[in-house]
């Protein structure tokens, strides 16, 4: 079992933030465990995705925990519209086995994901006809 | 009031049901084949030492077994690389090379979409193969590779994958049967317009 803790317990963080937490891991069996900052999108249409940081842990062993520590980069922010979504994250991952978990955060300025889903319906705007 | 309404329901990509990461993960449907599961096909696979050819049109869910058996021979402790042929021109040349290399290594090799090969790379790609630890490709049309299997789909093919979705509700299933017959039986087209439909409001 793998489970990853965010000290923001929001998970809302700003271009620039530290992005803080702990990675803690029982009874699983492999090598090496990295955490991971990525970003992934969700969607219609091929995923895009990207390793930003990543940090390993020096002692693995079967249980522990370990702290880790990225800066929020400033691009890309948070956003989720109708065609594609872009997810930030935190990923803990073992090897070989690659069993992993995620722990899903918001990168944005304002720290809400930035919505392009339409507000208003876009032929609201039309006049009518005569 | 009521077409405003139904415009403001939009669903956002994260919470589309439809959306590529939930479709990516369904598996293989064996029910136009032969094959109960992926077991029974990797058994047939090893009587012709890991050779041959998955066929099918798009949409017909070659990829899509081509990874299971990946999964497979992983989880069996088989060595073997899974390579997506790109798209892109400049790509392709490296990755060819590259793949020919490690089915020299002595790895399976599965490669996906052999027919954006050039001509003369998949015959480069098929003379070397001999001395691969297998390979199978999936292609569009027969080629010298024996034919694995022939991907199908059917109406009960979409109804499965609905329900592994578990998206087989009435209106859902009615709006995708036509889709079927529209798309001619390419199913990814189908999840595509199903996408499309939800994210628009319509299922509610």
């Amino acid at each position: 079992m793998i489970k990853i803790q965010l000290e923001n317990a929001e998970a809302a963080y700003r271009p620039g933030d530290t992005i803080s937490g702990s990675v803690e891991w029982s009874e699983e069996e492999g090598d090496a465990l990295e955490a991971r900052l990525i970003w992934f999108t969700r969607g219609k249409g091929d995923r895009d995705f990207e390793m930003v940081a990543v940090q390993h842990v020096a002692n693995y062993g079967q249980s522990g925990n370990e702290r880790f520590q990225f800066t929020a980069p400033h691009r890309p922010r948070s956003f989720s519209g109708k065609l594609v979504s872009l997810q930030w994250a935190i990923e803990a991952i073992v090897f070989p086995g690659q069993n992993n978990t995620l722990k899903n955060l918001t990168i944005s300025n304002s720290g809400k994901e930035i919505d392009l889903l339409p507000k208003q319906p876009l032929d609201s705007k039309k006049k009518p006809l005569d | 009031m009521n077409a405003i309404n139904q415009k403001l329901n939009y669903v956002s990509a994260r919470d589309n049901p439809f959306a590529v990461q939930r479709t990516d993960a369904i598996p293989f449907d064996f029910s136009e084949t032969s094959f109960a599961c992926i077991e029974s096909f990797y058994h047939h696979v090893q009587q012709f030492d890991f050779r041959g050819a998955i066929l099918g049109k798009h949409g017909r869910g070659k990829t899509t077994l081509l990874c299971d058996l990946h999964s497979f021979l992983c989880q069996q402790g088989i060595r073997s690389e899974l390579v997506f042929l790109p798209r892109e021109k400049h790509l392709r040349r490296q990755s060819i090379d590259n793949t020919i290399q490690r089915g020299l290594s002595g790895s399976i090799i599965l490669i996906d979409g052999l027919e954006r090969a050039t001509f003369l790379a998949r015959q480069r790609i098929l003379f070397r193969s001999k001395r691969y630890g297998g390979f199978i490709a999936t292609t569009h049309r027969p080629s010298r590779l024996r034919t694995l299997l022939h991907c199908r789909t059917s109406q009960q093919t979409l109804i499965t994958t609905l329900e592994s979705l578990e998206l087989n509700r009435p209106e859902i299933v009615t709006a995708a049967l036509p889709l079927l017959s529209k798309h001619c039986g390419n199913i990814r087209f189908v999840l595509r317009e199903l996408y499309d439909q939800c994210a628009d409001g319509k299922f509610g």
